[in-house]
């Protein structure tokens, strides 16, 4: 009965929608794609890693045209399989081919919906619809080809607040037009020449150039390397050089793809991102699932002053909370303004403390030990290997500058934590969204009156921690306190006890200065 | 500052940790064995063997002596209204908080060999981490999973 009463809200065609219709046809060219995308890594390490065998199954043009041709198929029948329908108020999808999957989506449960294009989707004039629901759970929803109009029918009858506020939609609608933040081409640009995944970018083209060993004949390889008449010293660091090179090319172009026209925008309850050069996606951060907030300068990039923002959310729809780059590349001096703007919570300027001298000597000796593991390998393995002992100084600078970025600081209600891996990062955590806190010492550190502080909070599947290490022991046991979550009333108490204390000190001392018989 | 948490593990922990902890080290005798396979093979050098067969066994010595009853020393824990404090650790000492208004479910777990000695531990898990009481006695186990349970629910409320 209610529902009834509920459906007779939708404005005008009620019933456009409640027939099950399939998606556009372009829908199974794309989840193809899409399947292809996930397996783009896997496919590239097959391909090149199993070329060195002739039976590689996927060294075969014949093989590989098999699998794409069997992904179409399925990209077909999902899409024949594939049906959505507005009916009571919900969002239903039935998708499967064997068993049939029912995905009621009602409207109270839908958090956000939002409309975007790929490229694919552009040439066609269609857009993708994307339901994310809040609790966690795989309830996102996402319809990936339909026309606009359609998708905006659905936006508008199965957003929380449609019926309620129609004009807010069209408001909404309109809001694209002041984003908050935008990223410009030369920023975007600097970001790429001075992103981070430069290093995944040149073992991907290391791994591909040890591969063109089996592809292209040796003999070529031998000649090539003759004909530089130099030692064969000058041909590796030419080698090297032009990976390195290529590698920075492309991580530059990946930046492009992935950051271009990067705008963030401020709705009541959320960030809304929107991002992407050729396939544009969107991102919506409810201001109630942010975990942290993340300053991270690279690097390359803490040395002309910019950094990169990041948020830590807690999961809801199909991701299980992740972080995700608030901001690509920004001036440190802009990176207060910003958080002050976008997620004024974390705004603080807290007095920092910094671990004592005597724990510079651990900061280098921690990083140098996996260095010297390395070394030994090297040592072991290559008649050259005495050279990795060059990295000794290196081990020592990064150990050093760990020690000059450490630094943890809080408020009332919020604990600031810097620290550096490569990059230095500082993180800002509020006390009700720290899951568990850890002080904690070794033999060595105990010795010294040293502690280490953990803080855990929830993010990605299995939470996320931030760690600082050999502070004075009794700040960090003062900081594990501080997580108390009645740490404040506490500490009020405590300062009344002490004033009353105080007080009665005064008294019995005036007391005794008018007592006659003293 | 605050002084140590109050309450200590059952103390048959000992004799409970002293099996647990000798038969599991038994995994690592698998070390030398294969890398004497290799070695006794004419593969790589033979010194090695002796060097972690001496490692292996004292290991397994320590497992069934010493570390037990140092484990039991150092274990100690606190559940209050608000948080619950932990703090353990043989070589690492580690003192841990746990807000109560941030955890998710607590249950009771026990092995074949914990049984034996009328032992449980308690797990409590938040959205990001998991940590475990060791060997508390059977009903002493359910009772601090019954409070914690019920202080979680309390602090949910109050929020």
């Amino acid at each position: 009965m209610k529902s009834e009463t509920e459906s007779q809200i939708l404005p005008e065609q009620p019933t456009r929608m409640s027939e099950p219709r399939r998606q556009h046809p372009v829908a199974a060219l794309t989840s193809t794609l899409r399947t292809l995308r996930e397996l783009l890594i896997p496919l590239v390490l097959v391909f090149f890693l199993g070329s060195g065998r002739d039976d590689g199954l996927f060294s075969n043009p014949y093989y590989i045209s098999i699998f794409i041709t069997f992904l179409l198929v399925a990209g077909i029948v999902k899409w024949m399989r594939f049906t959505y329908r507005v009916e009571d108020d919900e969002l239903r999808i039935e998708y499967g081919l064997l068993v049939r999957k029912r995905s009621y989506i009602p409207r109270h449960r839908i958090q956000v919906i939002d409309i975007s294009s790929g490229i694919l989707q552009r040439m066609f004039g269609l857009v993708s619809l994307n339901v994310q629901t809040a609790g966690g759970g795989a309830e996102e929803a996402r319809i990936s080809a339909l026309t606009l109009e359609d998708a905006q029918w659905i936006k508008t009858n199965l957003s929380r607040n449609g019926d309620a506020q129609p004009d807010d939609e069209t408001a909404e609608d309109q809001e694209p037009a002041k984003p908050e933040y935008s990223l410009s081409w030369n920023t975007l640009f600097l970001a790429g020449t001075t992103s981070g995944s430069f290093g995944i970018a040149l073992s991907i083209v290391g791994t591909i150039f040890a591969q063109m060993n089996a592809v292209v004949d040796d003999g070529i390889i031998l000649d090539l390397i003759d004909s530089f008449a130099g030692t064969s010293a000058t041909f590796f660091i030419l080698i090297g050089a032009g990976l390195i090179f290529v590698a920075w090319v492309l991580s530059i172009v990946g930046t492009i793809l992935s950051y271009a026209n990067f705008e963030i925008y401020k709705r009541p309850a959320e960030l809304v991102i929107a991002r992407g050069l050729f396939e544009k996606k969107q991102i919506t951060i409810p201001y109630s699932r942010i975990q942290a907030v993340r300053i991270q300068e690279g690097i390359l990039r803490q040395p002309i002053g910019y950094c990169t923002l990041f948020v830590d959310s807690a999961g809801y729809g199909e991701q299980s909370g992740k972080s995700t780059v608030l901001f690509p590349m920004l001036k440190l001096s802009q990176a207060e303004d910003f958080i002050r703007t976008m997620v004024p919570d974390y705004s603080r300027e807290t007095d920092l403390v910094k671990p004592p001298a005597r724990a510079l000597r651990r900061y280098i000796i921690r990083t140098m030990i996996p260095f010297a593991a390395l070394i030994g390998l090297f040592y072991w393995l290559f008649p050259f290997g005495h050279w990795a002992l060059l990295t000794i100084p290196v081990a020592v600078t990064l150990g050093y500058y760990r020690y000059k970025a450490a630094a943890a600081g809080h408020d009332d209600n919020t604990m600031t934590i810097r620290y550096r891996n490569l990059a230095k990062t500082t993180a800002f955590v509020k006390r009700h969204r720290i899951q568990s806190v850890s002080g904690w010492d070794n033999w060595f550190q105990r010795r010294r009156g040293l502690k280490s502080l953990t803080v855990n909070i929830a993010s990605s599947d299995t939470g996320a921690s931030f760690n600082a290490l050999d502070f004075e022991a009794d700040t960090v046991l003062d900081y594990v306190e501080w997580v108390e979550p009645n740490y404040l009333s506490k500490a009020r108490q405590e300062k009344t006890d002490e004033e009353q204390q105080l007080d009665s000190d005064k008294t019995s001392a005036a007391e005794r200065l008018i007592d006659p018989g003293f | 500052m605050r002084p140590d948490p109050d309450q200590k593990i059952d103390i048959k922990a000992i004799p409970a940790w002293r099996i647990t902890g000798g038969l599991g080290s038994l995994f690592w005798w698998f070390l030398p064995i294969v890398y004497g396979f290799f070695a006794l093979g004419g593969v790589t050098e033979r010194w090695p063997i002796i060097v972690l067969t001496i490692l292996v066994v004292l290991n397994t010595i320590l497992q069934a002596t010493l570390i037990p009853s140092i484990r039991w020393r150092r274990w100690s824990y606190q559940i209050d209204k608000h948080e619950i404090y932990l703090q353990h650790g043989i070589f690492i000492i580690r003192r841990t908080l746990i807000p109560v208004n941030r955890i998710q479910h607590v249950d009771t777990r026990q092995g074949p060999i914990m049984r034996s000695f009328d032992l449980s531990s308690v797990t409590i898990t938040t959205a990001a981490t998991t940590h475990e009481i060791p060997a508390l006695n059977d009903e002493v186990a359910d009772e601090v999973r019954n409070r914690i349970s019920d202080l979680a629910r309390a602090a949910d409320q109050d929020v």
